[in-house]
Protein backbone atom coordinates (compact mmCIF):
# COMPACT_ATOMS: atom_id res chain seq x y z
CA UNK A 1 0.00 0.00 0.00
CA UNK A 2 1.40 3.58 -0.95
CA UNK A 3 1.78 6.07 2.18
CA UNK A 4 1.06 9.01 0.33
CA UNK A 5 0.19 12.68 2.13
CA UNK A 6 -3.38 12.32 1.44
CA UNK A 7 -3.71 8.47 3.18
CA UNK A 8 -2.24 10.29 6.36
CA UNK A 9 -4.81 13.11 6.17
CA UNK A 10 -7.26 10.98 5.80
CA UNK A 11 -6.28 8.02 8.78
CA UNK A 12 -5.88 11.42 10.77
CA UNK A 13 -9.19 12.73 9.99
CA UNK A 14 -10.96 9.71 10.85
CA UNK A 15 -8.63 8.94 14.45
CA UNK A 16 -10.17 12.79 15.24
CA UNK A 17 -13.84 11.92 14.70
CA UNK A 18 -14.04 8.31 16.04
CA UNK A 19 -12.48 10.66 19.51
CA UNK A 20 -15.13 13.29 18.90
CA UNK A 21 -17.91 10.35 18.62
CA UNK A 22 -16.38 9.21 22.00
CA UNK A 23 -16.38 12.34 23.62
CA UNK A 24 -19.97 13.05 22.55
CA UNK A 25 -21.27 9.84 23.64
CA UNK A 26 -19.25 10.26 27.18
CA UNK A 27 -20.99 13.82 27.69
CA UNK A 28 -24.44 12.56 27.12
CA UNK A 29 -24.61 10.91 30.43
CA UNK A 30 -23.91 14.60 32.19
CA UNK A 31 -26.18 16.51 29.87
CA UNK A 32 -29.41 14.67 30.20
CA UNK A 33 -31.82 18.13 29.21
CA UNK A 34 -32.03 21.38 30.12
CA UNK A 35 -30.99 23.79 26.50
CA UNK A 36 -27.94 21.76 26.00
CA UNK A 37 -29.13 18.07 26.54
CA UNK A 38 -32.07 19.29 24.09
CA UNK A 39 -29.20 19.37 21.29
CA UNK A 40 -27.17 16.80 21.78
CA UNK A 41 -28.57 14.29 20.47
CA UNK A 42 -29.03 15.67 17.28
CA UNK A 43 -25.14 16.47 17.49
CA UNK A 44 -24.22 13.34 18.49
CA UNK A 45 -26.54 11.61 15.23
CA UNK A 46 -24.32 13.72 13.52
CA UNK A 47 -20.99 13.34 14.42
CA UNK A 48 -22.00 9.46 14.06
CA UNK A 49 -22.96 10.48 10.48
CA UNK A 50 -19.43 12.23 9.99
CA UNK A 51 -17.98 9.55 11.61
CA UNK A 52 -19.21 7.01 9.42
CA UNK A 53 -18.89 9.13 6.36
CA UNK A 54 -15.17 9.87 7.24
CA UNK A 55 -14.62 5.57 7.74
CA UNK A 56 -15.53 5.50 3.59
CA UNK A 57 -13.30 8.43 2.79
CA UNK A 58 -10.40 5.50 1.95
CA UNK A 59 -12.95 3.87 -0.55
CA UNK A 60 -14.06 6.75 -2.21
CA UNK A 61 -11.64 6.56 -5.06
CA UNK A 62 -14.08 3.08 -6.06
CA UNK A 63 -16.96 5.36 -6.35
CA UNK A 64 -18.21 6.89 -9.20
CA UNK A 65 -17.50 10.74 -9.51
CA UNK A 66 -21.38 11.97 -9.73
CA UNK A 67 -22.09 9.43 -6.25
CA UNK A 68 -18.45 10.85 -4.59
CA UNK A 69 -19.99 14.24 -5.82
CA UNK A 70 -23.56 13.77 -4.05
CA UNK A 71 -21.70 12.73 -0.65
CA UNK A 72 -20.02 15.35 -0.44
CA UNK A 73 -22.79 17.72 -0.65
CA UNK A 74 -24.72 16.03 1.76
CA UNK A 75 -21.36 16.55 4.26
CA UNK A 76 -21.15 19.92 3.47
CA UNK A 77 -24.71 20.62 4.08
CA UNK A 78 -25.07 18.21 7.40
CA UNK A 79 -21.56 20.27 8.20
CA UNK A 80 -23.34 23.70 7.98
CA UNK A 81 -26.08 22.32 10.32
CA UNK A 82 -23.94 20.97 13.12
CA UNK A 83 -22.01 24.88 12.74
CA UNK A 84 -25.36 26.15 12.76
CA UNK A 85 -26.13 24.02 15.97
CA UNK A 86 -23.04 24.90 17.90
CA UNK A 87 -23.21 28.37 17.32
CA UNK A 88 -26.63 28.87 18.11
CA UNK A 89 -25.83 26.43 21.50
CA UNK A 90 -23.16 28.66 22.55
CA UNK A 91 -24.93 31.78 21.78
CA UNK A 92 -27.71 30.11 24.02
CA UNK A 93 -25.38 29.49 27.02
CA UNK A 94 -23.87 32.98 27.16
CA UNK A 95 -27.26 34.55 27.36
CA UNK A 96 -28.26 32.15 30.22
CA UNK A 97 -24.94 32.77 31.88
CA UNK A 98 -24.81 36.75 31.31
CA UNK A 99 -28.30 36.59 33.21
CA UNK B 1 -37.24 11.45 74.34
CA UNK B 2 -37.52 14.58 76.87
CA UNK B 3 -39.14 17.38 74.89
CA UNK B 4 -37.08 20.39 76.64
CA UNK B 5 -34.21 18.42 74.87
CA UNK B 6 -32.03 20.60 73.01
CA UNK B 7 -30.64 18.75 69.44
CA UNK B 8 -27.53 20.24 67.40
CA UNK B 9 -26.69 18.51 64.09
CA UNK B 10 -22.99 16.58 65.29
CA UNK B 11 -20.16 16.91 62.41
CA UNK B 12 -21.69 13.70 60.60
CA UNK B 13 -24.81 15.46 60.40
CA UNK B 14 -23.59 18.71 59.03
CA UNK B 15 -21.38 16.30 56.55
CA UNK B 16 -24.15 14.13 55.47
CA UNK B 17 -26.23 17.46 54.86
CA UNK B 18 -23.45 18.49 52.18
CA UNK B 19 -22.77 14.95 50.60
CA UNK B 20 -25.72 12.66 51.09
CA UNK B 21 -23.06 10.13 51.90
CA UNK B 22 -25.43 7.88 53.64
CA UNK B 23 -28.30 8.48 51.58
CA UNK B 24 -31.05 9.14 54.62
CA UNK B 25 -34.59 8.89 53.64
CA UNK B 26 -36.55 12.41 53.14
CA UNK B 27 -38.04 12.06 56.40
CA UNK B 28 -34.57 11.58 58.23
CA UNK B 29 -33.42 14.41 56.14
CA UNK B 30 -36.10 16.48 57.09
CA UNK B 31 -35.92 16.49 60.62
CA UNK B 32 -31.67 16.67 60.63
CA UNK B 33 -32.39 20.08 58.93
CA UNK B 34 -34.76 21.15 61.29
CA UNK B 35 -32.25 20.51 64.17
CA UNK B 36 -30.82 23.55 64.87
CA UNK B 37 -29.36 23.45 68.07
CA UNK B 38 -31.80 26.14 69.71
CA UNK B 39 -35.22 24.51 69.48
CA UNK B 40 -35.93 21.81 71.96
CA UNK B 41 -38.01 18.39 71.03
CA UNK B 42 -41.06 20.00 71.55
CA UNK B 43 -40.59 22.49 69.60
CA UNK B 44 -39.36 20.53 66.79
CA UNK B 45 -42.59 19.04 67.01
CA UNK B 46 -44.60 22.78 66.81
CA UNK B 47 -42.55 23.16 63.54
CA UNK B 48 -43.98 20.36 61.55
CA UNK B 49 -47.37 18.84 63.36
CA UNK B 50 -48.37 16.77 60.50
CA UNK B 51 -44.55 14.47 60.93
CA UNK B 52 -46.23 11.90 62.90
CA UNK B 53 -42.70 9.86 62.99
CA UNK B 54 -40.76 13.11 64.65
CA UNK B 55 -39.98 11.10 67.41
CA UNK B 56 -38.91 7.99 65.74
CA UNK B 57 -36.61 9.82 63.45
CA UNK B 58 -35.18 11.60 66.38
CA UNK B 59 -33.87 8.74 68.12
CA UNK B 60 -32.62 7.43 64.87
CA UNK B 61 -30.34 10.69 63.92
CA UNK B 62 -29.58 10.54 67.79
CA UNK B 63 -28.50 6.94 67.66
CA UNK B 64 -26.92 6.51 64.51
CA UNK B 65 -24.89 10.06 65.45
CA UNK B 66 -26.22 12.84 62.64
CA UNK B 67 -27.44 14.93 65.69
CA UNK B 68 -26.24 15.15 69.36
CA UNK B 69 -27.03 16.34 72.67
CA UNK B 70 -24.42 19.22 74.20
CA UNK B 71 -23.08 18.86 77.98
CA UNK B 72 -25.62 21.88 78.64
CA UNK B 73 -28.39 20.72 77.20
CA UNK B 74 -30.49 19.96 80.39
CA UNK B 75 -30.36 23.38 81.05
CA UNK B 76 -31.65 24.32 77.84
CA UNK B 77 -28.86 26.18 76.58
CA UNK B 78 -27.45 25.35 73.30
CA UNK B 79 -23.43 24.10 72.38
CA UNK B 80 -24.04 25.46 68.73
CA UNK B 81 -26.81 26.79 66.52
CA UNK B 82 -27.37 27.41 63.22
CA UNK B 83 -28.06 30.60 62.07
CA UNK B 84 -30.91 31.46 59.58
CA UNK B 85 -28.47 31.76 56.71
CA UNK B 86 -27.48 28.21 57.23
CA UNK B 87 -31.11 26.82 57.98
CA UNK B 88 -32.01 28.46 54.80
CA UNK B 89 -28.74 26.82 52.96
CA UNK B 90 -29.75 23.41 54.26
CA UNK B 91 -33.53 24.28 53.27
CA UNK B 92 -32.61 25.14 49.73
CA UNK B 93 -30.60 21.77 48.95
CA UNK B 94 -33.52 19.67 50.49
CA UNK B 95 -35.40 21.81 48.42
CA UNK B 96 -33.77 21.03 44.99
CA UNK B 97 -33.40 17.18 46.10
CA UNK B 98 -37.40 17.27 46.25
CA UNK B 99 -37.68 19.36 42.43
CA UNK B 100 -35.01 17.19 40.71
CA UNK B 101 -34.78 14.04 42.49
CA UNK B 102 -32.09 13.05 44.47
CA UNK B 103 -29.77 11.09 42.01
CA UNK B 104 -29.77 14.16 40.14
CA UNK B 105 -29.47 16.89 43.01
CA UNK B 106 -26.57 16.14 43.94
CA UNK B 107 -24.76 17.39 40.64
CA UNK B 108 -26.54 20.88 41.18
CA UNK B 109 -26.30 21.11 44.86
CA UNK B 110 -22.25 21.19 45.06
CA UNK B 111 -21.73 24.53 44.75
CA UNK B 112 -23.91 25.19 48.54
CA UNK B 113 -21.50 22.98 50.36
CA UNK B 114 -18.72 25.48 49.45
CA UNK B 115 -20.03 29.26 50.30
CA UNK B 116 -20.41 31.33 53.29
CA UNK B 117 -23.74 31.67 55.11
CA UNK B 118 -24.75 34.62 53.98
CA UNK B 119 -27.95 35.66 51.77
CA UNK B 120 -25.87 37.55 49.12
CA UNK B 121 -23.60 33.90 48.85
CA UNK B 122 -26.61 32.21 48.94
CA UNK B 123 -28.17 34.29 46.14
CA UNK B 124 -25.44 34.01 44.30
CA UNK B 125 -25.58 30.05 44.22
CA UNK B 126 -28.93 29.82 43.59
CA UNK B 127 -28.33 31.62 40.31
CA UNK B 128 -25.23 29.43 39.25
CA UNK B 129 -27.73 26.53 40.24
CA UNK B 130 -30.47 27.93 37.98
CA UNK B 131 -27.97 28.47 35.52
CA UNK B 132 -26.02 24.91 35.50
CA UNK B 133 -30.00 23.15 35.51
CA UNK B 134 -31.07 25.17 32.82
CA UNK B 135 -28.33 24.28 30.58
CA UNK B 136 -27.86 20.84 31.60
CA UNK B 137 -31.28 19.43 33.17
CA UNK B 138 -34.34 21.14 32.52
CA UNK B 139 -35.14 24.26 31.55
CA UNK B 140 -38.61 24.59 33.95
CA UNK B 141 -37.18 22.92 36.71
CA UNK B 142 -34.82 25.67 36.92
CA UNK B 143 -37.08 28.35 36.99
CA UNK B 144 -38.65 26.57 40.07
CA UNK B 145 -36.27 26.20 41.70
CA UNK B 146 -34.89 30.12 41.55
CA UNK B 147 -38.05 31.07 42.50
CA UNK B 148 -38.31 28.76 45.35
CA UNK B 149 -35.00 29.39 46.48
CA UNK B 150 -35.26 33.19 46.70
CA UNK B 151 -38.42 32.88 48.84
CA UNK B 152 -36.73 30.80 51.07
CA UNK B 153 -33.59 33.30 51.24
CA UNK B 154 -36.12 36.18 51.80
CA UNK B 155 -36.88 34.93 55.26
CA UNK B 156 -33.44 35.31 56.31
CA UNK B 157 -34.18 38.35 58.76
Amino acid sequence: MEISVNLVLDVLAILLMIYCLWLVISLRKKVSGGIIGSKWNILTGLVFMFALGYSAMPFFGQIPPEVLRTIISVVFVFGAVYVLITIKLIMNIIKILSQ
Amino acid sequence: MDPSIVLRKSDKGINELKTRENRLSPILRTVLILVDGKTDVSGLYKKVPALTKMEESLSALLKEGFVSAGSDVTSGKTVDSDSPATRAKWEIVEMIGEVLGEEVAHRATKRFTEIPDTAGALKQAINECRQFIELTIDVSKAKTIETKGLEIISKIK
